[in-house]
């Protein structure tokens, strides 16, 4: 018999819990499924920010200046790393992470003992599978021994409850990212139209069925929020190595090189950073301020430690 | 008798043919076909469709301002030549001029000076930061990109809104 996972563990108990007390709900994804948001091995008060021309080095940098893998991943754990592979954009355009961030994340969770590391992408462009060759990130996470896959079926999903959400009460996440061990988050810094930037929480959307429903709620911002209430990454972290500074989320935009990984495990304070490297204030942009109302986060970075490195 | 027999088939196949047709949005029409610039073929399954709200198929997050300015529906395809890969996507806008509206509203954001005119439409490329072109023809707005070499791109993507302006004037 296969060993449930924490996360797995976990929103078992509370989904019996709270089957007892209130009943389950199904709908077109299965049964109700109450997630109990990962607390992550590290720590949150720090953000760490890694500076150089390689963009692999930067990570590798990064992380280990949060205390290394080894302090997140343990020995046989199932990683689950979700980068931003929505668009058929080669690398350079900036609207998708880079392939070098995600391979290097890959390789250090095998070096950390990794049994088993998953790159998984909800794709928006088609075809999927093209876009995962097309992006660079198929290629050199599959070299670095990840299982890549695009979550393109309703049925790679599970409906899960948000207790703590606002507009949205429930939703729908990659059952992968709900069994790992592990869920790292690996956004690219980009322009969004409809929300000034994209960062780490909104990357989040990639992990749901159905797009188009936080679209036409009265709050993206909100959705957004209320997502990362539920579902917690352990790790984000943020490619800034080159952002898309104008016409995103897709492009094609002007483009600047800023040569930064931010790594932490508070994702709020990481899309703070990431908010400032655009010239705005976090406050300007509505989800990190709505998740900072709510507690999910620090937005204020005078409050986190930064470390630099590089 | 035989000669009825095959008469009505061949009506059916007729009728069959024409259902599909109308089944297929207008605007998919409008993508260009196999070879139709040469060398390019169709990327299998990469053709999408968005109507309306349904545009974040195609957008995402993107989509509210295609809608704002009066994109009714729009389809997607991909192109592929060896290793050159070229996206086109074509727009049904409400009105010849809400088309023409929204390629100005493009040429300011890529700050070009001038239009390329033709006979009910306009155009432009640009060549930094990708190869794109964009083009209106009546009440149809495209824009394609390509990713490689800007010289060769540049040449593909005129080609490309070429064959959609075409395509439009058959319609």
């Amino acid at each position: 018999m296969r060993k449930l996972s924490r996360r797995e563990f976990i929103g078992a108990a509370a989904g019996l819990g709270a089957a007892l007390v209130t009943g389950c709900s199904k709908n077109e994804a299965g049964a109700l499924e109450s997630v109990k948001p990962h607390t992550s091995r590290l720590d949150v008060k720090n953000l760490a920010v890694a500076s150089g021309k390689d963009p692999a080095k930067n990570t590798r940098a990064a992380v280990d200046a949060l205390g290394g893998m080894k302090k997140l991943v343990r020995e046989g754990d199932v990683v689950v790393i979700k980068p931003n592979i929505a668009w058929n954009r080669p690398p350079d355009a900036a609207a998708t992470t880079n392939p070098h961030v995600v391979s290097e994340l890959v390789k250090m969770c095998k070096e950390a003992g990794a049994s088993k590391v998953m790159v998984l992408e909800h794709v928006i462009d088609k075809p999927a599978e093209a876009l995962l060759s097309f992006t660079g990130i198929g290629p050199a996470a599959e070299a670095a021994g990840a299982e890549v896959r695009a979550a393109q079926n309703e049925s790679d999903y599970r409906t899960i409850s948000i207790p703590k959400g606002k507009l949205i009460k429930n939703d729908t996440c990659i059952k992968d990212i709900l069994k790992a061990d592990v869920f790292i988050n690996v956004p690219i810094a980009k322009s969004h139209s409809s929300t000034k930037l994209t960062l780490g929480m909104k990357n989040l959307m990639g992990c749901i069925w159905d797009r188009q429903a936080w679209h036409q709620s009265e709050s993206l911002d909100q959705c957004i929020v209320d997502y990362i209430t539920a579902i917690r990454p352990d790790l984000t972290v943020l490619d800034a190595n080159k952002i898309l500074l104008t016409n995103g989320p897709k492009g094609p935009g002007n483009t600047k090189n800023v040569n930064q990984v931010i790594a932490g495990a508070d994702p709020v304070a990481v899309d703070a950073y990431g908010a400032t490297l655009f010239g705005l204030k976090p406050g300007d942009v509505g989800f990190i301020k709505l998740a900072s109302e709510l507690g999910v986060g620090e937005m204020d970075l005078s409050k986190i430690s930064i470390k630099r490195v590089g | 008798m035989r000669r009825v027999i095959i008469a009505t088939c061949i009506l059916i196949m007729v009728c069959l043919g024409l259902a599909n047709a109308a089944a297929t949005p207008g605007v998919q029409q409008l993508l260009p076909k196999d070879n139709a610039v040469k060398g390019f073929k169709v990327m299998p399954g990469s053709l999408q469709y968005g109507k309306g709200e349904g545009l974040t198929n195609i957008y995402d997050g993107g989509y509210e301002l295609y809608t704002k300015n009066g994109v009714i529906d729009a389809a997607r395809r991909m192109y592929q030549r060896k290793s050159d890969y070229v996206e086109v996507t074509v727009h049904t806008m409400k009105s010849d001029k809400a088309a023409m509206d929204f390629l100005k509203y493009w040429q300011k954001e890529n700050k070009v000076k001038s239009l390329t005119k033709s006979k009910g439409g306009a155009s432009f490329i640009v060549t930094k930061p990708s190869v794109m072109a964009y083009g209106v023809k009546g009440k149809y707005f495209t824009t394609i990109s390509a990713f490689y070499l800007p010289d060769k791109a540049r040449q593909d993507v005129k080609a490309f809104l070429g064959v959609v302006e075409k395509n439009v004037v058959r319609k």
